[in-house]
């Protein structure tokens, strides 16, 4: 369906899949600020429950959009005609989701324990200060992983605007493909060969204007 | 309980899907670096989540 010359099947899921890398990062940053107050024993116990119910509501959305991430890509994938397993620069940001499935996977035990914790210190859990480590040990040792993914999906997202593509041909925007970068060389060399068969007296007018200057 | 269930679909299903293809993909256009690892990593991720997912469909 066009409107205007512009495929709104094509732009929709583009649209989409830019706006769900860049909510990943916004949302992610979100919960990191969150956390330096929730894991804080110093801070007041309802502010630092009602941080945790933010936290937890954001977490969600994020574990959303890293799900669906997946499918729309490769949706995208058959809509700009990208092979899914053949593209050379896909293969690489396959690779960055990966890590980032594996990363999840690490993290999935973690996620909770702030909120369970703090719910368990309202209703009066006597071990409050061992309640209170687990949660600061548990954020911190999960820190690394949510950085790695915050930079992953950074370089995702950059490799994918490097190999942006325009909507009708689907030809690169910033770069060529490996095939015209050939056919630009194989042309340069065969005007290459031409000058050089066709006017040999070049080099000579050239160094004999050398000598004169000297 | 909606999000346990994409969770697992996705962690399987996309894994096999991907491991699956770019181990095809090795095999029939040859040997690089980046097919080898996304093989590896997706496969890996399928297997492990293969229990839990199988567990969420016959505990019901």
């Amino acid at each position: 369906m066009e409107i205007y010359g512009v495929d709104l099947f094509d732009i929709t899921f583009r649209g989409l899949h830019a706006l769900m890398a860049a909510a990943w990062l916004l949302f992610d940053f979100i919960v990191f600020w969150l956390h330096f107050k929730i894991k804080d024993p110093n801070y007041p116990l309802d502010s630092r429950i009602e941080r945790a119910k933010v936290m937890h509501g954001i977490d969600t959305v994020v574990a959303y959009i890293f799900l669906l991430m997946l499918p729309s890509g490769i949706i995208l994938c058959y809509i700009t005609g990208t092979a899914i397993f053949t593209t050379n620069w896909l293969s690489w940001k396959h690779l960055l989701y990966a890590i980032i499935v594996a990363d999840a996977l690490y993290l999935l035990p973690i996620s909770g324990t702030a909120l369970r914790n703090l719910k368990a210190i309202k209703d009066g859990a006597e071990n409050i200060d061992e309640l209170n480590h687990e949660i600061k040990s548990r954020m911190n040792q999960a820190m690394p992983a949510v950085w790695l993914i915050w930079i992953l999906v950074f370089a995702a997202s950059l490799i994918s605007v490097l190999n942006l593509k325009v909507p009708k041909g689907q030809d690169y925007i910033f770069r060529k493909t490996t095939a015209q970068v050939e056919s630009i060389n194989h042309q340069n060399h065969i005007s290459a060969n031409v000058v050089s068969d066709t006017i040999p007296h070049r080099n000579f007018v050239y160094e004999s204007n050398v000598h004169k200057i000297i | 309980m909606f999000l346990f269930w994409l969770l697992w679909i996705v962690v399987v299903i996309g894994g096999f899907y991907m491991g699956i293809g770019y181990a095809l993909q090795m095999y029939l256009g040859g040997f690089e670096i980046s097919l080898l690892l996304n093989t590896l990593i997706y496969l890996g991720c399928a297997f492990f989540g293969l229990p839990k997912f199988l567990k969420l469909i016959f505990k019901r």
